[in-house]
């Protein structure tokens, strides 16, 4: 494959009329760190702790919980691994991503991922946390994907995947951090390009009280709702709905 | 309460930056870009971005400040970094902490589906 910058783009051989989408390339900004000291046996000491010890945090929204859930059982047992589920994030460095996660979701996922501390590396688990899953197609709030909010190491896929897949997954994951280099350290850090502006939006209360059930919404469904089932309208709902047009 | 849109490459808060900490501010909203680096910026790349971003707040004017519509403001936002990729303007980080090719696999395109 032939991947380009745009400075580079008169130097790959395209047919006129061809572009390529989606460009990748290297940073053209060296960090301070990158090209000044050799570091490796230390790195292979450092590396070999760190892949000995990832400490996952206790994360699961849906049923591939359950898989990992059985992964920390005594059957499958990952403490051999040296993993010990933690469950704060701040003292965690690997966030194994079990189930869909959604829109409202993902403020508290990203803000978990902020609260670890580096170096974090972040497993992707089961079919919704890669695409979505089954709720690709027609979902309103579901993520396609969690790469889609944090950067993922490893893919997982399956629906939900077997604890021997995790156990894979991990392996894998051990392989990436031994290939790691203190070198590539400035590379890992995050780089904040703020922006800051007034707007004309209208404050209102907060509207995700968790009371939701409570605002009479919820005690029957909505007219239109009941008589597509085929539910018999009681005469208070009937006279109620010219009204009840903002549920 | 602060309110937050945050997906990979958009951040968007009610907020403001003061001592490198998050204060939350009801008539400001703070945007950060692409913080874990996925794709290389450009000076130009960026101020399109944030140009983007003044447009959609001022489109929005008069709405509710709420989840949903910070949410509306940030996929829009989201849309338009796809657009810039797609046409070049941005690139893939290829030292960046996890290569994952979120919004697409580099591909040669002929020009005939690109128009």
């Amino acid at each position: 494959m032939v991947l380009n910058s745009p400075t580079a783009n008169n130097k790959v051989s395209l047919i006129p009329g061809e572009k390529i989408a989606n460009p990748s390339a290297p940073p053209t900004v060296t960090h301070g760190l990158s090209e000044n000291v050799i570091l490796t046996t230390v790195d292979d000491l450092y590396n070999w702790c760190r892949l000995s010890s990832l400490f996952p945090l206790l994360y699961g929204t849906a049923c591939c919980f359950i898989e990992f859930a059985a992964l920390i059982g005594s059957r499958f047992d990952f403490d051999r691994f040296g993993l010990l589920p933690r469950a704060s994030p701040r003292q965690a460095d690997l966030l194994i991503t079990a189930g869909t996660v959604t829109m409202k979701m993902a403020p508290a996922l990203v803000r978990l991922y902020e609260q670890m501390p580096d170096p974090k590396y972040v497993i992707a688990m089961g079919a919704c946390t890669i695409t979505g899953g089954m709720f690709s197609s027609d979902s309103p709030s579901a993520v396609r994907g969690v790469d889609k909010l944090i950067p993922v190491d490893v893919y997982i896929p399956g629906c939900p995947p077997r604890p021997e897949a995790i156990i894979d997954a991990i392996i894998k994951l051990r392989k990436k951090v031994a290939t790691e280099s203190m070198q590539d350290r400035a590379y890992t850090l995050q780089t904040h390009r703020f922006y800051e502006r007034s707007h004309d939006l209208k404050v209102v209360p907060p509207i995700l009280t968790g009371r939701y059930l409570q605002t009479g919404a919820h005690s029957a469904p909505p007219k239109v709702l009941m008589e597509s089932m085929g539910m018999p309208i009681s005469e208070a709902i009937a006279e109620l709905a010219p009204e009840d047009k903002e549920i | 309460m602060m309110l937050k849109s945050t997906t990979r490459h958009v951040h968007i808060y009610t907020a403001i930056v003061a001592n490198n900490e998050l204060v939350p501010s009801d008539d400001k909203l703070t945007l950060d870009i692409d913080p874990d680096n996925e794709f290389n910026w450009s000076e130009d790349a960026l101020k399109a971005v944030y140009a983007e971003f003044d447009r959609l707040v001022d489109a929005a004017a008069g709405e509710d400040l709420t989840d949903y519509n910070l949410r509306r403001i940030g996929s829009d936002l989201e849309h338009f970094v796809r657009q810039l990729l797609q046409q070049g303007a941005i690139s893939y980080n290829l030292k960046s902490r996890a290569l994952n090719y979120s919004m697409g696999l580099p591909r040669v395109e002929a020009e005939e589906s690109a128009g």
